[in-house]
Order: C-alpha cells, then sequence, then structure tokens
C-alpha cells in the first residue's frame, strides 16, 4: 500500500508542482473566455440604440397609439417625419438608424419601404413591427391588441412535467451536466493521453527498468491511476469555482439573463458524475496499456483524438436522442462506456433518465474499468522490457502462436 | 540546388502521406460526390413529382384554453387538427394514448403574460418541425375578432422593399448581389464571407502546422544532424517552406476547385444579381501566400527549438495565438464585418490574411485597406523570416532542450 502511496504521490507530483500545471488549470476556462469574450465584446460593439424613424403617406398611423408603459422601456424609440426629406436628413445626420416609408396605399397593398445604409438592429425592426400591428388593432382594448401584437412566448414541457424550458433556449440549469459532462472528457483526453505518454518516456528514458525491480505491476498501474483520478479531479474542482464564479459575475455583475438565479439539478449532475468516474479510470487504464505495448510516443499522439472522436459520438446523435430520450439509440449510447457520460448529459436536460439506467451504466463502466486495469496490467508486464518491439493483442490475451511483431 | 533537393523531398514525402491526400485531396472530391448524387436524386423525375403532389403532413394536437379565448378555429387549419380539451387530464390521456401528438395549454393569465405551455413528449430545442404555428395563428385569429383578413394583416404587417443606400452607391442592387448577411434569402450568401474566413484558417494552421512537425520529426530522430552536416540551415529551411507550401497551395487549389464545381454542380437558387466581388480571387490569393509564408516561417522557426513532436502543439500556440484571437472576432463579426474592429485587425499583419480576406468578400472594402495591409504583412513576413533565420541555426536544430518560452526569448537574443 505504501509502494502505491509512492507511486501515487509521484503523479501527483509530477503533474501539480510544476509551473506549467497553472497553465492546465487555466487552459480550459480561457479557452471558454476566448469562445464567449469576443462575442460579448462584438455584441456591445454592434449594439444600436438609436431611434428608427417612420414617414406615413397613408394615413394608418396618424394618431398613433404609444406602447403600452410596461414595455416602453424594452422598447427602441420610434420618430415620426413629416416626409421623406426630414427623415432622410435624419439618417444623414446619424440621428436615426434606418427609417421605413409606409406608401400612400398601405392599407391595400402592405406596400412599405425600408431605408438604411446598415440593416438595422433586430430590436428596432421588432420595435417598428411591434407598434405598426399595435396601431393596425387601435380598435382592440390595449391589453388584446398589444397581446396580439406581442410575440407568444412557449414553454415547452414534457408530459410528465418533469423538464420544462423556453422553447427559444434551454436555462443554464439544464445545460450544467452537458457542461459537466464536456469538462469530464476534457480532462479525460488530456489526463489519460499524459498517462500514456509519461508511460512511453519512463520506457524510452529506461527510468521503467528501476521501478519493474522495486515494485509488482499491479500496484503500479493502482497507483498511477489513483495519482491521475487525483490530479484530473483537483483540475475539475478548479474549474467548477471558476464556473461558478463566472455564472455570478454574469447574472449578478453584468445582468445577464440566462445566468440568473439558475436552478441546479443535482441529481443529474450527479448522474453525470456517478458514471463519469469509472469511465475515467477505464479510459486512463486502455491508455496505459496502449502506452505499454506501442514503441514511441509519436505513435500515441493518433490515440487521443480517437478517444475524442468515442466521447463526441452523442453530439453526433444529438437530434436522435433529443427526439427519442427513451428510445434504443439514447439507452443504448447511456450505457456504453464513454458515450455514456455525454449522453446521459443530454438526456438529463429532457427527461428524468431512469436510476436502472445510471445504475446500470455505472456497473458497466466499473466492470470495463476493472478489464480494463486488468488487461494493462498484462500489457505493462508483457511490454515494460521491451524497447522497440509493438505487443500484439493475441500475445496480451496470451493466445498460443501469437508473436511479437518488430 | 540543395534547397531544390529539399523542396523535391519534402514535396513527395507530403504528397505519398495519406492523412495528407485525405485532407487535401480526399474531402473536396468525395464532397463533390455526394453534392452530384444528391442534385441527380433531386433532379429525378420521380423525386419531382413527389415533391409537387405529396400534401403536407399535419399531426394532430390538443388544446386546454384555461383563458376562455378560442371561441372558433381559423378556417385554413383542416378540421380535425387541433382538438379542444376542457381539461388538461383528458388531453394528458389522449397524449399516452397517442390521439394527440402533443397539446398546448393556454394559461388563465395569457393576455397579462404572454405564456403559452407546448406539452410534447420531445424536448428537444433544436427541432423545426414543430406546428406550433397552429395554435400562434389560433390565438391571433381569436384575438383580433375572428377576422381572417385582419389577423393576415397582423402576422405579415408590410410588402417591404428594403433600399440599401450604401449598395445604391457602391453601384450594387439588391441585398443578394455581394456575399454578406445583409441576404436573408439565401443562408450561404449570407454566411460567405465567414466561410471563405474559416476555410483560411484550416489551409493556414494545418499549412503551417507541417512545417514546425517536419522540422521536430527531423530532431527527434536525429535526421536533423545529418542534414545539418551537408546544407545550410537557412537553405533547409527555405526549401522545407517551398516544398510544404506548394503542397499546402495544391491542397488549397483543390478546395477551391471543388467548391467552385460544386456551385456547378449543386446548381443553388443563386440570386440573379449575385456576383462575387471580381478582386476577390486575386487579394485572396496574395494573402494566402504572404499568410502562408508568415506563420510557416515563425512555426519553422520555432520549430528548430522544439525537441520532439510531443512538444509541437504547446510551441504552436505562441505562433497560432494571434491569428486565433482575429479568428475568433471574425466569426463572431458576420452581422458587421466592417466594423472598426474588423477594419483595425484587417489592416494588422497577424490577423490580415483572415480578417482581410473576410472583408474583401463582402466588396465593400475601400481600394486602399487591402494594399495597405498586403504592405504591412510584407514587412512582417520580412520581419518573420529574419526572426526564423535567427532560430533555424545549427546549434538550435542540435539541441534537445525541453521547450519553453524562456528558451525562445534567449534564441531570439542570441
Amino acid at each position: 500500500m505504501n509502494k502505491v502511496r509512492l507511486v501515487a504521490f509521484e503523479e501527483i507530483r509530477r503533474a501539480v508542482f510544476r509551473k506549467s500545471f497553472i497553465f492546465v488549470l487555466l487552459s480550459m476556462p480561457l479557452f471558454i473566455a476566448m469562445l464567449v469574450v469576443p462575442g460579448i465584446i462584438m455584441e456591445s460593439l454592434s449594439r444600436n440604440d438609436l431611434p428608427i424613424g417612420y414617414v406615413d403617406l397613408s394615413g394608418v398611423l396618424e394618431a398613433p397609439r404609444p406602447f403600452p408603459i410596461e414595455e416602453s422601456d424594452h422598447q427602441i424609440e420610434i420618430l415620426a417625419f413629416p416626409s421623406r426629406v426630414e427623415a432622410s436628413a435624419a439618417l444623414e445626420g446619424g440621428g436615426i438608424q434606418a427609417y421605413y416609408v409606409l406608401q400612400a396605399d398601405y392599407a391595400e397593398s402592405r406596400g412599405a419601404e425600408l431605408v438604411f445604409h446598415e440593416q438595422p438592429s433586430s430590436e428596432a425592426t421588432r420595435s417598428f413591427y411591434d407598434f405598426l400591428q399595435l396601431n393596425l388593432l387601435d380598435h382592440l382594448p390595449e391589453e388584446v391588441a398589444w397581446r396580439a401584437a406581442d410575440r407568444i412566448r412557449i414553454t415547452i414541457r414534457n408530459p410528465d412535467g418533469t423538464r420544462l424550458f423556453p422553447a427559444s433556449a434551454p436555462p443554464l440549469g439544464s445545460v450544467l451536466p452537458i457542461i459537466l459532462g464536456l469538462a469530464v472528457g476534457g480532462l479525460l483526453i488530456t489526463g489519460a493521453g499524459s498517462l500514456m505518454s509519461g508511460l512511453v518516456d519512463e520506457k524510452s528514458n529506461r527510468t521503467i527498468e528501476v521501478l519493474t525491480t522495486s515494485i509488482s505491476s499491479s500496484r503500479m498501474i493502482t497507483g498511477k491511476l489513483l495519482g491521475i483520478v487525483t490530479v484530473s479531479l483537483i483540475q475539475l474542482a478548479f474549474w467548477i469555482l471558476i464556473g461558478i464564479a463566472a455564472i455570478w459575475l454574469a447574472g449578478s455583475i453584468f445582468g445577464v439573463e440566462w445566468f440568473k438565479d439558475p436552478i441546479i439539478d443535482w441529481a443529474s449532475l450527479i448522474a453525470v458524475l456517478a458514471v463519469a468516474l469509472p469511465s475515467f479510470v477505464f479510459a486512463s487504464a486502455v491508455m496505459f496499456a496502449l502506452g505499454a505495448t506501442i514503441v514511441d510516443a509519436q505513435e500515441g499522439q493518433a490515440i487521443g483524438p480517437m478517444l475524442f472522436m468515442v466521447l463526441i459520438i452523442p453530439i453526433y446523435a444529438l437530434l436522435a436522442i433529443a427526439n427519442d430520450p427513451h428510445g434504443g439509440l439514447a439507452i443504448s449510447l447511456s450505457l456504453l462506456p464513454l458515450t455514456s457520460i455525454l449522453t446521459i448529459g443530454i438526456r438529463s436536460m429532457l427527461t428524468v433518465v431512469p436510476t436502472w439506467q445510471i445504475l446500470a451504466s455505472m456497473f458497466i463502466q466499473i466492470a470495463c474499468a476493472l478489464v480494463a486495469i486488468w488487461l494493462a496490467g498484462k500489457a505493462y508486464r508483457l511490454g515494460m522490457l521491451r524497447y522497440g518491439q509493438r505487443l500484439r493483442l493475441g500475445e496480451i490475451l496470451g493466445r498460443r502462436g501469437a508473436k511479437a511483431r518488430t | 540546388m540543395k534547397m531544390l533537393l529539399v523542396l523535391k523531398y519534402e514535396l513527395i514525402t507530403l504528397l505519398r502521406k495519406p492523412g495528407y491526400l485525405i485532407l487535401a485531396f480526399g474531402f473536396p472530391i468525395v464532397s463533390l460526390l455526394v453534392l452530384a448524387g444528391i442534385n441527380l436524386a433531386r433532379s429525378g423525375p420521380q423525386a419531382q413529382d413527389l415533391a409537387d403532389n405529396e400534401p403536407q403532413q399535419l399531426e394532430v394536437e390538443g388544446f386546454v384554453d384555461r383563458a376562455g379565448l378560442i371561441g372558433e378555429l381559423p378556417v385554413e387549419i383542416p378540421e380535425g387538427t387541433l382538438i379542444e380539451f376542457p381539461i388538461e387530464e383528458q388531453a394528458r390521456e389522449a397524449l399516452s394514448e397517442e390521439r394527440i401528438t402533443a397539446y398546448y395549454v393556454v394559461p388563465s393569465d395569457y393576455l397579462a403574460s404572454g405564456e403559452l405551455i407546448y406539452v410534447h413528449p420531445s424536448l428537444n430545442p433544436l427541432a423545426t418541425d414543430r406546428q406550433d404555428w397552429i395554435m400562434r395563428r389560433t390565438l391571433l385569429f381569436n384575438l383580433v375578432g375572428a377576422d381572417a383578413e385582419l389577423a393576415d394583416w397582423i402576422s405579415d404587417p408590410v410588402a417591404l422593399e428594403e433600399i440599401d443606400l450604401s449598395a445604391l452607391e457602391a453601384g450594387l442592387d439588391g441585398d443578394c448581389a455581394r456575399p454578406g448577411m445583409d441576404c436573408e434569402a439565401n443562408p450561404w450568401i449570407g454566411r460567405m464571407p465567414m466561410l471563405v474566413m474559416v476555410f483560411f484558417f484550416i489551409v493556414l494552421t494545418n499549412g503551417s502546422a507541417l512545417l514546425i512537425r517536419s522540422v521536430s520529426g527531423e530532431k527527434q530522430n536525429r535526421l536533423i544532424e545529418i542534414l545539418a552536416s551537408s546544407i545550410d540551415p537557412l537553405q533547409l529551411m527555405a526549401g522545407k517552406i517551398l516544398g510544404l507550401g506548394i503542397g499546402t497551395l495544391l491542397g488549397f487549389a483543390a478546395w477551391v476547385a471543388a467548391a467552385v464545381a460544386a456551385l456547378r454542380v449543386s446548381q443553388p437558387n443563386l440570386p440573379v444579381e449575385f456576383e462575387v466581388p471580381g478582386l476577390l480571387l486575386p487579394w485572396a490569393i496574395v494573402f494566402f501566400l504572404l499568410g502562408f509564408t508568415l506563420y510557416a516561417s515563425l512555426m519553422a522557426g520555432i520549430g528548430a527549438l522544439v525537441p520532439n513532436v510531443k512538444e509541437t502543439t504547446k510551441a504552436s500556440w505562441i505562433v497560432m495565438g494571434p491569428m486565433l484571437v482575429g479568428y475568433m472576432i471574425g466569426l463572431f463579426s458576420i452581422e458587421r464585418p466592417n466594423g472598426a474592429l474588423m477594419t483595425a485587425l484587417s489592416l494588422f499583419p497577424v490577423t490580415s490574411p483572415l480578417n482581410m480576406v473576410q472583408r474583401l468578400t463582402t466588396g465593400q472594402v475601400p481600394g486602399w485597406q487591402p494594399v495597405l495591409a498586403a504592405a504591412l504583412l510584407g514587412a512582417a513576413v520580412f520581419l518573420a523570416m529574419k526572426i526564423a533565420a535567427r532560430l533555424f541555426r545549427a546549434h538550435h536544430l542540435l539541441s534537445g532542450q525541453p521547450f519553453s518560452p524562456k528558451i525562445l526569448i534567449g534564441a531570439l537574443r542570441d
């Protein structure tokens, strides 16, 4: 046990106690910031709150009804111009972003022109349409007219009422299991990859010869896996802290509606983690086994992208899973190693994943992890002192007649 | 002469790599064949007949009107398509028995809140086949007093003619006369500037990454020791840049040819007024060549400091970081590709190969800007080559030190 602890600590020390670990910790938050920050900057730069004008040649807006008081704060200001000349002067002078001209026969033809230098913002267009519709219904009570003019806000609910969200976009709380699944997936690729390359390095610099004489292969694997899982959990905990801080900043300080008071579905998050942890051990053990079989690190570089491809299969199958979250494909992908992490995350957004499926998935992942650890042990024993020779699966499984390939 | 040997070796080695062949030629050819197949299937007489004759299938849905707003259904909604249930339990039962595919609940405070609940077995946020327009229409129809004509007017209040003064001043007619998001009728034309920029990003990053991998790979397998003793490092670097550059250019040409052929094969319904800006292709070639030389030189130089292929990723970030910033901002600027920030990025040398080409695709760039950007980029290429030459020296090529920013700074000061 002491030696297992030593190996685990050495793995942790090698990964954590170095300057580049700060970069590793910050890489994911920085990457996400790089995706989000330019969007926010561009959004704020392209925001156009200038009024929008109109020239009414038809007379339908002769005595316009204003927006309801409670709605007026959300609307772009609308300015009336007596003629095209005044409207054009305002546009050229930068006083308005565009102007509409309702033709003299608008009531019959609905003919109108929109004059601009740059397309008006969607908020401006929507405000003008709301204004026009409100006034076309000026014979109706304000509440009824506004409801007819304004858009309907649809909330989609599943039949058992366990999930509901606006049709426009699911709320933050609903997508958190997917985000967690992606974060664990990212850790899985980097963690398992570094475990493999570490082993290849130990083989190439002959450290393995010293290790072989002082520790059994099973203890070696256990120690390394414990080490890499601990390092990854440290990373995950850090990312979660940064994530909480980012949500708080966006919701409370910058007032972004989507980030305000998220309702967190803890059961779904725990389900994703419950499946992700044994998956992580499984992937690490597989990579360890591969590290023991391959000749150099360059060979192993192709394995990371392959692992990634398997992990994101649920993203490709997103539509099929979303259309039938209790269908055969969704259940199969929830049970299979690696694909289960994201599939359960996606399904949790849309429905309540039955507990038996989560438990079954967990047991499958644990079983796969145990088999992978056993295989890794065999591969390590056979491959640790074989330089320049690739191990074959038949040799690892102990098949008769399987020979080494040089 | 030795440089030509290196060029030939690099080019032949590259052309024999399956990964390169698949990416550079395989994907465009397969995409073209798929498009041709789809086009053939679409243009078949049977497919056309089916498309013409098949009626639009509507699902049967239900609704529960707690607000008491719905008195009658619009005539255009086929009978039996929307069934009223007095209470939600009955609607839920009908859904579980599959008599209906979904149902709506109009809350009692609908007039104040505007909230409508749509109970559907699939919460797929990406679904495009929902038919909630039927309920929207029904609610609007009833709110305006069952007046179908008024409901039509409210649904579609204007027959709009857009007058883009900037386009008129530039002598262009119509929103879709040039690529850009002003063209709402055709999403491909709308997103063309962004797609061109993404394409440039992929080609430039993959092309220049070949350099760092080639140099570090030769360092790792010690081939560089033999090369360094028989060829001047600068000739080696120039040969590599030219050889791999020609390979990248071949791939670039294959993709462009495939894109042009795909347009002809798929025969998309392009608006008659649409035309690709005439100067786009010559400028695209200029920015591609300069951009590739800039990044390839830097990658070759930094590759000389990287002891093995494994460490190339970290080193690549240092070179590719600025281009990535331009790429990300370009992605988020599809609505306004000619704003102040995009203009600045399109003039700045490390981002101009992407952002200037993106803007040139819109055909709205003043003539002096690409000239200035190309001149600045040319100067940056000169500087990059000087930096690369400083890094690409025998003692760096033969060193096995692990790569770090400190090593890079030291090598630049050397």
